[in-house]
């Protein structure tokens, strides 16, 4: 399940096309507004004004979501035998989402202050999939990545985006940590900027005549879809097309007021949006999630430095051109199991909360928070109540203003969530007992159909 | 521009080591490329005793302690690691398969001997591997191993255990699925028991905290099984013989092994897991030197490093390249990502790795044209001013064990040298296109 757009291209045999379903998007519905912004992203001139620019926050390892959107009213939420007990946060220390009977971990003050004094500060409660509950980190990013169950899909989810909106373009969409495989796609590149300003050609001056000419050179009749070779030398390509660029929105003041790695990943994507960088998509990927053990102290270092790094973010894009444009959005592959385990930790869960906040975006609670007691958990895990799916359709939505391509890009229509037009209605409380309405169903075990062909069926244990 | 024979060897270098000078090159082609496997597969194992790491006490120590495993990868004259490429090449894919990580809990003595085991015979038993990294510090800290506890079992590591050290989560060939979340459960009770004693730094066992229950996990009883019970258990599955030898395929030969292959390496891979068996099965199949093999793989970033070391007789102790390796490639060997590794790939085929290559490299480049006797300055001896530009594309490139150059890499190489009096200067910076040529980008 690599995805790599070569084992992707090796699986279809040949060079791909669109899906049908995706030209028919194209063919019938393609506002002016669109065809304009297609060309934007192909080139490397300043990103227009008014282009929304999602930046994608990967938590990689499965955030325990309980712990960041906190139920405290949730009779199983302190229950040593049945849900976070010692590792839950102390009331006391909750900070208040105001309007609300839900708080944030207390590392995330200012996420806290926003959602009380902007409003464009929104959660998605229960956001995961009843497809396969998938506990395997690896196979579960996969399913996040390319937004598809089948087994064979090598594009994510954004390289499909950016297939369509800014074919073959080396600027239309920025890695901000190795090539994140939620951007890989079949016919665009993905530009990795680990860090703007080393982003340069830097080649000692004793030999430098005429070397970055020939390097270039080289890279002349590269392609994306063929030989390694041939991959390689688009590289090249795509180096010096896109350096120059990067380069030019180098920022040492807004570098230097971030700090760590994840911080860096953000300044520089700061420092590109604030330079018009004709790219929509960036992604950033922060590790160590997996708090199988010493979950206290590990996520609490963790959310405080994607709260400060958020608040960073936020003040330099809040102040420019761009406010309105720019919005984050946060994932992880799952959320984690409900009872703590001795470790003062909690194993690989399901249901987790996407947060998205920024431009265009409604503040407030979406979707549904899921049900806790421990009849209605999978494997002490709590079972999703929004396909992870719709989120992304939400994104794309906004991103595209074009629910066909969203549909074809997404495989099939996904419910809108209305995060961006305010039209949501806004979820029932949470429930704390047995609720009336029927879980998921799960009784008859789902028929899962492996890569290889052949049917099995899982059989999921129940506690 | 090479011959068959030529670019064979050079794509042996590369799969079983680490690449090639044009030394390493001329002895492949005068005993041909089936001699030149059969060396590589019997050269007698080296060992700590060979490799002198000096201990690390430091992060300054950790940083040596790199570029030396980094030197003896890159397998230059005068290391241990060029008397036995292969145990270079096989300890690095172990490396990226069996993983452990500096992390919180993970000290670099704990990592440090997790390495050492690794490196010191990855030919032999893969599952007598498992055994015994499943009770060293390093593996029971980086996947929770010691707070695996009868009262409530912690599923880290009995999860990866299965899903990424042997089994996969579905059979390579037929796709059913290996093991439930039930199994998971129960594997990781039979692995309760094992403490850690901090100030000892050590594992103990403790019966108190072991599950001495009755276990059912991959389809049958398993009684009061501990960890022997797990492992047979493991290299009894019907994936056993599929998931790790197909792993070595595609890492060894960079395709798909059709279902025959998987078939005969399941039987090399025995109930033991005979690592050299399957190594040599596959280092003699006929997918291993086939067109579509050679050249099917991306240079990661560390074989970037170790295979112009190699050729330019870099010591890559010489500077810490902790901040470029972890920052800017993201190809720490102390770091892996997660515990699934490295991506493999064209997704190192990167605008940032292409970029930071070009800065590393010169580093490089400086040292060897600084060196009396150095790669730079043979190099530049070889070749007459008169007809450079012509002679020095195919020169520089066998210099740097890449055997084949496409017109427009050859041609770039021609200005390049003609643009500029040959000296040493321009000598140097000949290497260096060689080593940024997408040839050189490609494994």
């Amino acid at each position: 399940m690599e995805l790599d757009r070569r084992t992707f291209l090796r699986r279809c045999g040949e060079i791909v096309v669109l899906s049908a379903a995706a030209r028919i998007g194209l063919d019938v519905f393609t506002p002016l507004g669109q065809s304009a912004r297609a060309a934007a992203l192909a080139s490397a001139g300043p990103l227009p004004g008014g282009t929304p620019i999602l930046v994608l926050i990967d938590l990689q390892g499965g955030n325990d979501a309980v712990n960041m959107l906190i139920n405290p009213s949730d009779p199983y939420y302190y229950d040593v035998a049945r849900g976070h007990g010692n590792i839950a946060i102390k009331q006391s220390s909750i900070l208040a989402l105001t309007g609300t009977t839900l708080g944030l971990h207390p590392s995330m003050q200012w996420l806290a202050g926003r959602w009380k004094t902007v409003g464009d500060l929104a959660f998605v409660q229960g956001s995961g999939e009843n497809t396969k509950h998938e506990f395997s980190h690896f196979a579960a990013s996969y399913y996040r990545n390319v937004a598809d169950f089948g087994g064979s899909e090598g594009r994510g989810w954004l390289g499909r985006y950016n297939d369509q909106m800014a074919t073959g373009s080396p600027f239309a969409s920025v890695s901000l940590n190795g090539v994140h495989p939620a951007l890989i796609g079949a016919l665009t590149p993905v530009l990795t900027v680990n860090d703007v300003a080393s982003f340069a050609f830097d080649v000692d001056w004793h030999w430098r005549t005429g070397l970055l000419g020939a390097w270039q050179s080289m890279g002349g009749g590269g392609s994306l879809s063929s030989t390694m070779l041939a991959a390689a030398k688009q590289n090249i390509a795509d180096s010096f097309a896109t350096q120059s660029v990067v380069a030019a929105s180098q920022n040492a003041s807004i570098g230097a007021s971030f700090s760590g790695n994840f911080g860096r990943q953000m300044a520089n994507a700061a420092m590109l949006i604030q330079a018009g960088f004709p790219s929509q998509t960036y992604v950033a990927s922060f590790g160590g999630f997996d708090t199988h053990g010493s979950e206290a102290w590990t996520q609490a270092d963790l959310l405080t430095q994607l709260d400060g790094a958020l608040n960073h973010f936020f003040s330099i894009v809040g102040a420019g051109p761009r406010a309105q444009d720019v919005f984050v959005m946060v994932t992880s592959e799952f959320g984690r199991q409900h009872t703590a385990n001795a470790s003062a930790g909690c194993d690989h869960g399901q249901a987790g909360v996407n947060i998205i906040l920024g431009g265009g975006v409604a503040g407030g609670l979406y979707g549904q928070a899921p049900l806790t007691d421990p009849t209605h958990r999978l494997n002490d895990a709590l079972l999703p109540t929004v396909d992870f799916r719709s989120v992304y359709a939400t994104v794309l939505n906004r991103l595209s203003g074009n629910p066909n391509l969203t549909a074809g890009v997404m495989k099939s229509p996904f419910a809108d969530l209305g995060i961006f037009n305010g039209s949501h209605v806004p979820p029932p409380p949470p429930t704390t007992a047995p609720s009336t309405t029927a879980p998921p169903p799960t009784t008859a075990p789902p028929t899962t159909v492996p890569a290889g062909g052949g049917t099995t069926t899982t059989t999921i244990k129940r506690r | 521009m090479g011959s068959i024979a030529e670019r064979q060897v050079g794509h042996i270098w590369k799969r079983l080591g680490f690449g090639a000078t044009s030394a390493d090159i001329d002895h492949g082609v005068s005993v041909g490329p089936q001699a030149l496997i059969d060396d590589l597969l019997n050269r007698p194992l080296t060992t700590a005793a060979d490799w002198n790491f000096t201990a690390a006490t430091d992060w300054v120590g950790q940083g040596k302690f790199l570029g030396q495993q980094l030197n003896l990868m890159a397998g230059g004259a005068g290391t241990a690691g060029a008397a036995n490429p292969l145990q270079e090449r096989l300890a690095w894919i172990l490396q990226g398969l069996v993983v452990v990580g500096i992390d919180g809990t993970v000290y670099f003595p704990d990592l440090e001997a997790h390495l050492l085991r690794l490196r010191s015979n990855p030919f032999a038993s893969y599952k007598q591997l498992l055994t015994d990294e499943t009770t060293m510090v390093g593996m029971m800290k980086y996947l929770n191993g010691y707070q695996n506890s009868r009262q409530h079992p912690n599923q880290n590591y009995g999860r990866e255990l299965m899903e990424l050290f042997t089994l996969g989560i579905s059979h390579p060939k037929t796709g059913a699925q290996n093991y439930t979340e039930g199994d998971v459960r129960e594997v990781a009770r039979s692995l309760t028991g094992y403490t850690l004693n901090w100030t000892a730094g050590t594992i103990v066992f403790d019966p108190n905290s072991f599950d001495s229950g009755q276990k059912n996990f991959l389809g049958q009883p398993r009684g009061n099984a501990g960890i022997p019970e797990v492992m047979n258990a493991l290299a009894s599955h019907p994936s056993w013989g599929y998931f790790v030898p197909r792993r070595l395929f595609r890492e060894l030969v960079g395709l798909e092994p059709d279902a025959a292959t998987l078939d005969s390496l399941a039987t090399a891979w025995g109930p033991s897991g005979d690592v050299r068996a399957v190594v040599s099965a596959i280092a003699h199949h006929s997918a291993f030197l086939s067109d579509a093999a050679i050249g099917a793989k991306a240079k990661t970033p560390i074989e970037l490093m170790t295979s112009a070391a190699k050729a330019l007789a870099y010591d890559l102790s010489s500077v810490d390249y902790t901040w470029q390796l972890r920052d800017l490639f993201g190809q720490h060997p102390f770091l892996p990502p997660n515990v699934a590794g490295w991506p493999a790939g064209s997704r190192w085929l990167n605008t940032a790795v292409a970029m930071t290559w070009c800065s590393v490299l010169q580093g490089f480049l400086r040292a060897s044209r600084a060196a009396t006797g150095g790669v730079v300055g043979k190099f530049l001896a070889s070749i007459p001013a008169a007809g450079a530009a012509g002679a020095a594309p195919a020169a520089s490139a066998r210099l740097c064990g890449i055997t084949d150059l496409s017109n427009s890499t050859s041609t770039a190489i021609s200005n390049y040298v003609a643009g500029g009096p040959w000296n040493a200067d321009r000598a140097a910076g000949t290497l260096g296109l060689v080593l940024l040529s997408p040839e050189f980008f490609v494994n």
